[in-house]
């Protein structure tokens, strides 16, 4: 480190009070990321994300940072490969005040074309996918609008910008759309099939798609990590998709035994429902 | 284009055929296959969101009557064009 990122950033000298939602340990965690020479002299921009950065962690909780930089980073960690250029990052493991913390180096250039990959002008290509990230694309987009930034305040603010620009939340959305109306489909062949248990299993499925389908839609994301989603579904307070309603169908407290084709037939249509909430021309 | 079979009629049970989807796109409810969508209308989206496998032509259609006020033979007659189109276009098809 040539550079305290600390003093250095362009918006401020105390970059992580720019960020009201930030703990008071992220300056102790960048002081910690400092020390372990974890922050490459390049660094663009620091971000703690995951469900730290949501507010929903626990005590077991890892901390997840992600390092952006000029150049691919030398720290010696796991390769992950990636369709970017370069076409890889590294992660490595650490601790911090006693806690696992995984930090995940980019750099700026794969950020531009993670970005570039969902942006407007590819909703009307006709080779475009439902999915044009891979798992870990779509994981760092959707944190880049959920972490608390730690350094970069002014480069993480355009990215944003240019997040919120493009079709990020569209593709998602039709993805889940997608993805429901495919397990609607299955649930009836099953229950058409008498296979009535396995017909309410692919119910429920087909009922998270749709709920990630109303939540992309309202630029609530997380499809990546479903563990989190009646938190989604709570903090998002859509009237089109009350906790209440979701958690009775998740949790399938008013399924009776002996009644499964019933209650199938009420969560297929409540899919439908949700799905045709969803207005892939017209962002709320 | 198969047509829509002789049995169309108000006694007819319509369901949606497998691989049809239905979306939202800027309002309007487009219901489409692997080769064909149609963008219906108000009355041709609550006429589709019948299509159940359960209710019958005459069914959807005393529904649709009784929503806007309308005489339910008039309506049973729009109806069944509606229906008959997307079956001639395998989006729906009659309950065996």
């Amino acid at each position: 480190m040539t550079t305290d990122p600390m003093t250095t950033d362009p918006m401020t000298t105390d970059p992580i009070t720019t960020d009201p939602r930030r703990p008071p340990q992220g300056r102790r965690w960048l002081t910690g990321l400092i020390e372990q020479r974890l922050l490459p002299p390049d660094e663009v921009a620091t971000l703690c994300v995951g469900s730290t950065a949501r507010g929903w962690a626990t005590a077991a909780s890892d901390l997840d940072v992600y390092v952006v930089s000029e150049t691919a980073s030398a720290h010696r960690g796991a390769r992950v490969p990636v369709p970017l250029v370069p076409d890889h990052v590294r992660t490595v493991e650490s601790e911090l005040e006693g806690r696992r913390c995984e930090v995940t180096y980019w750099t700026a250039a794969q950020v531009d074309q993670m970005l570039a990959k969902v942006g407007r002008d590819r909703l009307d290509r006709p080779d475009t996918s439902l999915k044009p990230l891979t798992d870990a694309e779509e994981l760092f987009l959707e944190r880049l609008g959920s972490g608390i930034v730690l350094t970069g305040a002014q480069q993480v603010a355009a990215w944003r910008a240019a997040f919120t620009a493009g079709a990020y939340r569209t593709f998602l959305a039709a993805r889940a759309v997608a993805e429901s109306e495919g397990k609607v489909e299955t649930s009836r062949a099953l229950l058409s099939a008498g296979d009535v248990e396995s017909a309410v299993l692919v119910a429920r499925l087909a009922h998270a798609h749709a709920v990630d389908a109303v939540l992309d839609h309202h630029g609530v994301h997380g499809t990546r990590t479903p563990k989190w989603q009646a938190r989604r579904v709570r903090d998002a307070g859509l009237e089109v998709l009350t906790f209440e309603d979701y958690w009775t169908v998740q949790s399938m407290r008013d399924l009776v035994p002996g009644q499964e084709p019933r209650w199938v037939g009420t969560v297929l249509a409540r899919c439908e429902g949700l799905t045709l909430a969803v207005d892939l021309g017209r962002e709320p | 284009m198969t047509g829509p079979g002789p049995d169309l009629g108000p006694a007819g049970v319509p369901r949606r055929r497998t691989g049809t989807r239905a979306r939202r796109f800027r309002g309007r409810l487009v219901v489409a296959n692997a080769t064909v969508g149609y963008e219906l209308d108000e009355v041709g989206e609550q006429v589709f969101l019948l299509v159940d496998g359960e209710r019958s032509v005459r069914d959807i259609a005393a529904t649709v009557a009784a929503a806007y006020g309308e005489d339910p033979a008039t309506v049973e007659a729009d109806v069944v064009d509606l229906l008959a189109g997307l079956a001639g276009e395998c989006l729906i098809e009659l309950v065996p």
